[in-house]
């Protein structure tokens, strides 16, 4: 039965190819654009870590001075010293701290020319709370950490730029002046967004070397690509001044996997602040708070207004498309009322035609849903060269692809249900008296 | 004329014309909006800079290893620059112009009255800074060589004398007398003498949307200062005409000079904002482009439901041109329709436009939509209705008055 509506809806097609071909058009159109808004949309508002999102966090405590400001919201980043006092605490099964910075490369090939890359400073355990991939090699060891051992992460793109993609892990590179020994390369790894440092960008690649934390005192890498904020009206002269000062630069974040874990490490941070009260800091009130991934999302506002708006507008153009099938399905219809006329009065069911016709609409649907599909490509190639940095937004994945097309056979059926219901109330009599 | 039994005949078969009416009302809303939304895009990236834009581009200078004396490292970076031919002056800056990282900061009138609401953009300059910006000093004088500092790059201490431009100035002396006033830097009582007050120049942040620097777009203090990190950047003005070759020339000046760096990032300035309005440009374009497509579809919709009203009431028209209608009554029947159906289109749709930029001022802060967006967007409307059903009417028109003596 299926088959055999199948076929009369290719029959049907055939005879109105003009008709069809506009009402393929229509949906294509609008599932087109609604698609490429859709997509770049998703990606924007994607869980980046969607199966420990809930249990990851970033905290921020508030150590401005009493100076009036309006906002109620405190720095987004943790000074060195706090970050350094709350990294001894053993409530979270794994705490991050990390900044990015710039510094030039060297390569011991003489054929490679030094580069620019971006460096980042992490605790060891960066690489297991955000499940970095190793290509080769493994993370340093919290003892490499402790020891100041000069070791080094490299990413697949720094590791393909300096040896070729070969595995190099025992070989060394010098970094701002210092020489690493290379533990591991990660695999292609991009998070989208960016989560743990939404500073340089929610949608940028991740890339370039890690280096432990534990050696920043010594090495004076200011961060880059992101804000520094002071908030004490004296600073100290120096990098060694500078890390003691109340300045905030530093992205934080902590795994709690149990309730009783987060309780634990809220009161811990309060505590905390009101014991660093005590010493004469943290002159505001207590205004601790903490934010799992998604949370963290939102508050930093990381889908781009402009797109929540065109997505507004991209439904409205879709609905344009959809009433405007409707009404080239209804004129369509209006043309077959003698065929209708005659399948009823040969005994063919309301229910029959029903079918008959609501295959039809899908077939237009799933036509206009391959068109659309291909159309969004262009889209999305289109939002590629107009925007920078947007290549991770722009690639459709399968659950896209199954929206569009769900979305495009929703849009036809619906478009054909006023047509279809209209048709299958003729009284077959009066079409049929004149022929 | 006959508008009461159109009208009734409207009513009767009234599935088609609701569905071109709908249409009208959200393209209405859409391209509305969506026209509101690319002016105010386009108002944002004609704002002035101040600053010579179309002669000016900007380096970064990387040294490999460690360098011995940054200082003299400048100057001397500073000297081949300038001699190059075709170039005006050059200045080691705290970032690019308007390129969004850099130094934020607040000062203010009064001793002790630490406030953030004074926040403003810092940019160093040395003495030949203003010649290199293209920025005159409208009072007060420049700076001299003597002034001129090396400090580190997270070095956030506060010169002696200060140039800010004329926004800054107002906004800390509103009376317009800031020239030998004094400010002051956070709790610091030590007084911090202007010695001079600049062109506007926009500021570090000005490809940002925050609503707190909205104001603040050329709130700039100029501290007479040169640093180093482990780069630096570099403004060069050149002679109108002469930029692509200085470009061109500069990375081998400099390697020539000291060859153990990398020199990358030789933007021009105006290359430099079409990246800070990459995203007002693409919204703008992909706009237009949903503009486009919208407007073709709505009028295609149009055009398919008058060509079936025509086929459907083929026998009709022909009954009436029997009876004595001309020609151009049938025309006008059709266009009298297409009005009507319009009409309800539009006023259905004027809620739908504002019911839309309603939600987007309350949402996102954006501004009312107001003055002739919403009457230019009807007038479109009806005109392109008028266009589109033109062509099915003149086919009605042709129809002969025998068909009405035929049977079907």
């Amino acid at each position: 039965m299926f088959l055999y509506n199948l076929h009369l809806a290719w029959l049907s097609i055939k005879r109105t190819p003009v008709l069809s071909a506009l009402m393929v058009s229509a949906i294509a159109i609008g599932i087109a654009i609604c698609m490429t808004i859709i997509t770049v949309y998703k990606l924007m508002a994607n869980d980046p870590i969607p199966h420990k999102s809930n249990i990851i966090f970033t905290q921020t405590i508030d150590l401005r001075s009493a100076s009036p400001d309006d906002d109620p919201n405190g720095p987004d980043h943790m000074s060195y010293q706090d970050a350094q006092n709350l990294l001894k605490s053993d409530i979270p099964s794994k705490i991050s701290v990390h900044y990015q910075t710039v510094a030039v490369i060297k390569s011991e090939d003489e054929s490679v020319r030094p580069f620019r890359s971006r460096v980042r400073p992490v605790t060891a355990d960066f690489f297991s709370l955000f499940e970095t991939p190793f290509l080769f090699g493994n993370q340093w060891t919290a003892d490499d950490e402790d020891s100041l051992q000069q070791v080094v992460v490299i990413s697949r793109a720094l590791n393909l730029r300096l040896f070729g993609g070969i595995n190099s892990i025992g070989q060394q590179i010098q970094v701002a002046g210092r020489f690493y020994k290379i533990v591991g390369v990660l695999d292609d790894w991009t998070p989208t967004p960016r989560f743990f440092e939404l500073d340089g960008g929610a949608f940028s690649e991740t890339e370039g070397a890690f280096i432990p934390f534990s050696l920043v005192p010594a090495l004076e890498l200011r961060k880059s690509g992101g804000s520094t904020v002071c908030h004490a009206s004296e600073t100290k002269e120096g990098w060694q001044g500078f890390l003691t000062d109340e300045c905030t630069w530093l992205h934080m974040w902590v795994q709690l996997d149990t309730q009783e874990q987060q309780e634990q490490w809220k009161e811990h941070l309060d505590n905390y602040v009101k014991q660093q009260k005590e010493l004469g800091r943290f002159p505001r009130e207590l205004n601790n708070r903490l934010h799992s991934v998604m949370q963290w999302l939102e508050f930093k506002r990381v889908v781009n207004n402009d797109y929540i708006m065109l997505l507004g507008l991209a439904f409205m153009f879709l609905g344009v498309c959809l009433f405007n099938t409707v009404g080239l399905m209804l004129s369509q219809s209006l043309r077959r009322r003698g065929e209708v006329s005659v399948r009823r009065a040969l005994g063919g069911s309301k229910l029959t035609l029903f079918y008959q016709h609501m295959v039809e609409a899908s077939v237009i649907g799933l036509a206009g849903g391959a068109l659309g599909l291909v159309l969004a490509q262009a889209g999305l190639a289109g939002v590629r060269s107009l925007y920078r940095g947007f290549d991770l937004l722009t690639q459709m994945n399968w659950q896209l692809i199954a929206i569009t097309f769900g979305l495009s056979i929703l849009s036809s059926l619906l478009a054909g249900l006023l047509p279809t219901w209209r048709i299958c109330q003729l009284a077959p009599a009066q079409y049929l008296k004149t022929q | 004329m006959e508008i009461q039994p159109i009208f009734n005949a409207l009513v009767r078969n009234r599935t088609g014309a609701m569905l071109i009416a709908l249409q009208i009302a959200l393209t209405l809303a859409v391209v509305v909006n969506a026209v509101f939304i690319i002016n105010q895009k386009l108002a944002r990236m004609e704002r002035p800079v101040g600053i010579d834009k179309d002669n000016i581009f900007t380096l970064r200078t990387t040294s490999i290893d460690e360098l011995e004396n940054r200082e003299t490292f400048l100057q001397a970076d500073m000297d081949v620059i300038r001699a190059i031919p075709g170039v005006i002056s050059a200045t080691p800056v705290l970032t690019t112009p308007q390129g969004g990282g850099t130094r934020v900061d607040g000062y203010h009138a009064e001793q002790g009255g630490y406030d953030f609401a004074q926040l403003v953009n810092i940019n160093y300059v040395d003495h030949m800074g203003f010649e290199a910006l293209g920025l005159k000093i409208v009072e007060g004088r420049n700076f001299t060589p003597q002034e001129i500092r090396y400090v580190a790059r997270n070095d956030d201490s506060v010169p002696e004398n200060i140039i800010l431009t004329e926004d800054y100035a107002n906004r800390l002396f509103p009376e317009g007398d800031a020239l030998g006033k004094n400010l002051y830097y956070g709790d610091n009582d030590r007084p911090i003498k202007i010695i001079g007050i600049a062109e506007n120049m926009a500021a570090g942040w000005f490809g940002a949307n925050s609503p707190v620097v909205a104001d603040k777009m050329y709130d700039m203090v100029f501290h007479p200062y040169i640093t180093y990190g482990n780069s630096a950047w570099y403004l060069i003005r050149t002679e109108p005409g002469a930029q692509n070759e200085v470009m061109l020339k500069v990375e081998d000046v400099l390697v020539e000079r000291f060859p153990e760096r990398l020199v990358d990032n030789i933007r021009s300035q105006n290359d430099l904002l079409s990246r800070v309005y990459a995203s007002d440009k693409a919204l703008a374009i992909i706009l237009s482009t949903v503009i486009v497509l919208l407007i073709g579809i709505t009028s295609l919709g149009v055009v398919g439901l008058a060509n079936s009203s025509v086929s459907q009431r083929h026998k009709q028209i022909g009954t009436r041109r029997a009876l004595g209608a001309q020609k151009a009554d049938v025309i006008s029947y059709f266009l009298i329709e297409n009005f009507i159906v319009t009409t309800f289109g539009i006023i259905a749709g004027i809620f739908l436009t504002y019911g839309f930029n309603y939600w987007l001022v309350t949402e996102f802060a954006q501004p009312k939509l107001e003055g002739y967006y919403v009457p230019l967007g009807v007038i479109l409307l009806l005109l392109l209705g008028q266009l589109a059903v033109f062509m099915p009417a003149l086919k009605a028109s042709s129809i002969s008055p025998a068909v009405a003596t035929r049977s079907i």
